[in-house]
């Protein structure tokens, strides 16, 4: 029994070396995508609180489950609540804030091309540039 | 700050700045030998004469104004003089207080304690809410003064209207520091010591960051008060932004400058390993500076060419507003944030305030439309001009984004009860693109000239999309990720036109029997081109912003003595612990070896334990290179020596410092009034 404990710990420990890095930076691209419950603007990735740490374990040990990052987002979805989505949802109320944006952007644009693309005053003559240093 | 009350409008500077020297420390001493109830006793009876000043200010003025009574609008503007001399007297009582240890006061016991540093009792005066509130009055009532003392010549008529505005603004702020936020309210029975500054407040970024800020904030103001004057008197020229320019370009270097001090503490203190995290109180001060950034360049074509005025004065408007609630959500803590240090029931009468003053302003835009509205505007898309204007729609839309994102949780909290939070991975994709867009305009732009582009004009586009195109092989083949490859071959195109530029304008001189050099030297203290090593300035900050986004790398290592571990190309060796007591505090190091192939480097990231506060700081250990910073930050530790360290790649952050400095430095060269421009006028 204390045998296989050592083997499991061992595979594990090498399994760890060979994926550690790329582990790493996988943790952090899903922390990234969650907010920290107890502190307000922070997301998991960056937070330097406790339970975001706990957090990370849980992301650490369910990746290394092998569970896609989808599924861990889901299961922290289930116990905090979308609240803890850094990313608003791309539906409902979410989407307001990714389409408004592009609205004004986009709109802002189109009323500077209409209003002054086709103000025809005849061309003139380009204005020597260089005034400003005379 | 004894200068700005006393000194003179003109002529013999000296004497005058000697002799308000001379009074404030005398009032120093006065204040020093009442410390405890006379002291403040003293500081409220200031804030009361103040806004019974400015009251009487603003009766006088809009007497005088109405009915013509010239005797009576120049009362009103000596009155407006006064607050600022009072508000000194009340801050320098704050300021005794807190360097003498003066703990009658509660704002003194619950900013500083006896083991505070010297420096940082003296920021103590802008790290607690009452605090900040006065400094940021103080400040508004000096630059209403120095407003005065700067303008009353050359702008007679704007002038009287613009000090009504401002001391209106100034009047409610009186309020609030008098009546709700009163700094110089007493205990019965003082404590024997204080609680100390918020720990993480120790740290000499966060001695400049919010003065900076502030700076930034109030001082838009001043256009404001101007662009609001030009639109009561209906003198709707370019007047009054020519006038106000100087403050524009101060405010706006002000609040660039106190968002860099603000990522420079973030970086060094909050041990995150970044130095912009989205957070409420960062976007709110980011909101007026991208509006500040939009008016700076429109304003800049009202200035040429008098177009765009109902423009300008919508983005006016909106600039001072967004500065007002980045005040109001930096100090009432309307969206929970690390920075909101204090809670407060100021919030709703800045809320009706704040709604008070766009109203007010969008009715007097709307009072005045049909003047404000150009009357022939001839535009084209393919010129500098049209350039500006989609920078503005650019700046506007963006500002929009982050306002909105800011402000999401609380708005959907009101409409259906649940907080839908909006975090860093929506700002990020936001900025992304709109900050890409901003780039290709900025080279654009460069490269058009005023009025209208001609077939010609295609020429200067050569050598700047070369650049582009080398760029961006370069970075397709090294670096794959498109966002990256975009981003670095748009800078290169923009870095080319702008660097062609300085090439254009030295060329010119050479042509006229000037050095290559000479021209250069010329050319870097003019004042457009100032405005272009601004441009080139973002180039630098954009490289680091896209280099320590894109390619961090994160590790967390929990190791015994001897023990070592990787992350990229550094290898570390933990040595040891250490630790030390300090009266307060308990400072906490790991000792570690850091080899990176060639050199060998010594780190040691800190945590200091606050007894007074209950509360750890971190403080990163970090080793910077042009290439990248490996960022250490000491997570936990065990008295038998394991420890767990979270330690960071970050490429490239030391661009950003070093694009901020030079930043900076145009804009101190934007911001000289232009020979030539006068010439021309």
């Amino acid at each position: 029994m204390r045998g296989f404990g050592i083997v499991v710990v061992l595979v594990l420990v090498l399994w760890g070396i060979a994926f550690a890095e790329g582990l790493d930076d996988r943790v952090r691209e899903v922390a990234s995508r969650l907010m920290c419950p107890v502190c307000a603007g922070r997301t998991v990735a960056e937070s330097t609180s406790e339970l975001a740490a706990q957090m990370r374990a849980i992301i650490r040990e369910k990746l290394q489950r092998g569970e896609p990052p989808e599924e861990i987002l889901a299961y922290f979805v289930e116990r905090y609540g979308e609240g803890i989505l850094a990313e608003p949802p791309r539906r409902g109320l979410g989407s307001i804030v990714w389409i408004a944006p592009v609205l004004v952007i986009l709109g802002g644009a189109a009323y500077v091309a209409v209003r002054f693309g086709r103000t025809g005053t005849p061309p003139q003559p380009e204005e020597p540039d260089e005034e400003g240093v005379a | 700050m004894e200068t700005i009350a006393a000194a003179p409008p003109s002529g013999r500077r000296w004497p005058g700045a000697v002799a308000a020297v001379l009074m404030g420390a005398g009032l120093a001493t006065i204040l020093w030998s009442l410390r405890g109830e006379g002291l403040a006793l003293v500081g409220s009876a200031a804030l009361w004469i103040a806004l019974a000043s400015t009251v009487y200010g603003i009766a006088a003025l809009l007497y005088g104004l109405k009915h013509a009574q010239p005797v009576w609008t120049a009362s009103g503007l000596n009155a407006a003089l006064t607050p600022a001399l009072f508000l000194s007297v009340a801050l320098l009582a704050l300021l005794v207080a807190l360097v003498t240890h003066d703990f009658t006061l509660v704002y003194v016991a619950r900013n500083s304690s006896l083991d505070t540093p010297l420096l940082y009792r003296m920021s103590g005066l802008w790290g607690g809410q009452a605090g900040s509130l006065l400094f940021w009055t103080w400040m508004l009532s000096a630059f209403a003064a120095l407003a005065q003392l700067r303008h009353r010549r050359t702008d007679p008529v704007l002038l009287p209207y613009a000090i009504l505005v401002l001391s209106v603004v100034l009047a409610f702020f009186l309020v609030l520091v008098a009546v709700f936020e009163n700094p110089f309210r007493t205990f019965e029975v003082p404590p024997p010591d204080g609680r100390g500054l918020n720990p993480l407040l120790l740290d000499p970024g966060m001695v400049m960051h919010p003065p900076l800020l502030y700076l930034g904030f109030v001082g838009f103001s001043v256009p404001y008060a101007f662009a609001m004057a030009a639109l009561l008197t209906g003198r709707l020229d370019r007047n009054w932004i020519v006038a106000t320019r100087g403050w524009t370009l101060f405010a706006w270097a002000a609040l660039s400058a106190g968002i860099l001090a603000g990522g420079w503490w973030a970086y060094r203190v909050l041990g995150w390993g970044g130095y912009w995290g989205w957070d409420p109180v960062e976007n709110a001060s980011l909101v007026p500076w991208l509006l500040g950034t939009a008016y700076l360049h429109s304003a800049l074509l009202q200035e040429r060419a008098g177009i765009f005025t109902a423009w300008n004065m919508v983005l006016v408007i909106l600039t001072f507003a967004m500065s007002q609630l980045g005040t109001f959500l930096t100090r009432t803590g309307l969206v929970a944030s690390v920075h909101t240090f204090a809670q407060s029931e100021i919030a709703t009468p800045f809320l009706v305030y704040l709604c008070g003053l766009v109203g007010a302003s969008s009715g007097l835009a709307a009072w005045r439309w049909d003047q404000l509205r150009d009357r022939a505007v001839t535009v084209f898309v393919a010129s500098r001009e049209g350039m500006f204007l989609f920078n503005n729609v650019l700046f506007l839309g963006f500002a929009f984004a982050v306002l909105l994102g800011t402000l999401f949780p609380v708005l959907t909290e009101a409409v259906q009860g649940v907080q839908v939070f909006v975090g860093p991975p929506y700002f990020r994709q936001v900025s992304g693109p709109v900050g890409i867009a901003l780039l290709t305009l900025m080279g654009i732009a460069t490269l058009l000239p005023w009025r209208r582009a001609t077939r010609k004009t295609l020429l200067r586009f050569r050598f700047p999309l070369a650049a582009l195109l080398a760029a961006g092989i370069a970075a397709g083949v090294l670096l794959r990720r498109p966002g990256v490859v975009a981003a670095l071959a748009v800078v290169a195109f923009t870095a080319a036109s702008t660097l062609q530029e300085y090439h254009r304008g030295a060329s010119v001189q050479v042509a006229r029997g000037k050095t290559y050099l000479a021209a250069l030297w010329r050319l870097l203290q003019d004042r457009r081109y100032g405005g272009y090593l601004v441009h080139l300035a973002v180039l630098v900050m954009a490289v680091g912003i896209v280099g320590s986004h894109a390619y961090v790398r994160e590790r967390e290592a929990t190791v015994r003595p001897g023990e070592g571990f990787r992350i990229g190309r550094y290898e570390i060796t933990y040595r040891r612990l250490g630790a030390e007591e300090a009266p307060g505090v308990q400072r906490t190091w790991a000792e570690l070896e850091v080899r990176d192939g060639r050199r060998t480097a010594a780190l040691r990231p800190l945590r200091v334990y606050h007894l007074r506060w209950d509360q750890p700081t971190s403080h990163p250990a970090i080793l910077s290179t042009f290439r990248e910073d490996l960022y250490v930050v000491l997570e936990a530790f065990e008295p038998a020596g394991r420890v767990t360290l979270r330690v960071w790649v970050n490429p490239m952050v030391r661009w950003i410092w070093t694009g901020g400095v030079l930043f900076l430095i145009g804009t101190l060269i934007t911001a000289r009034p232009s020979r030539s421009r006068r010439t021309k006028e």
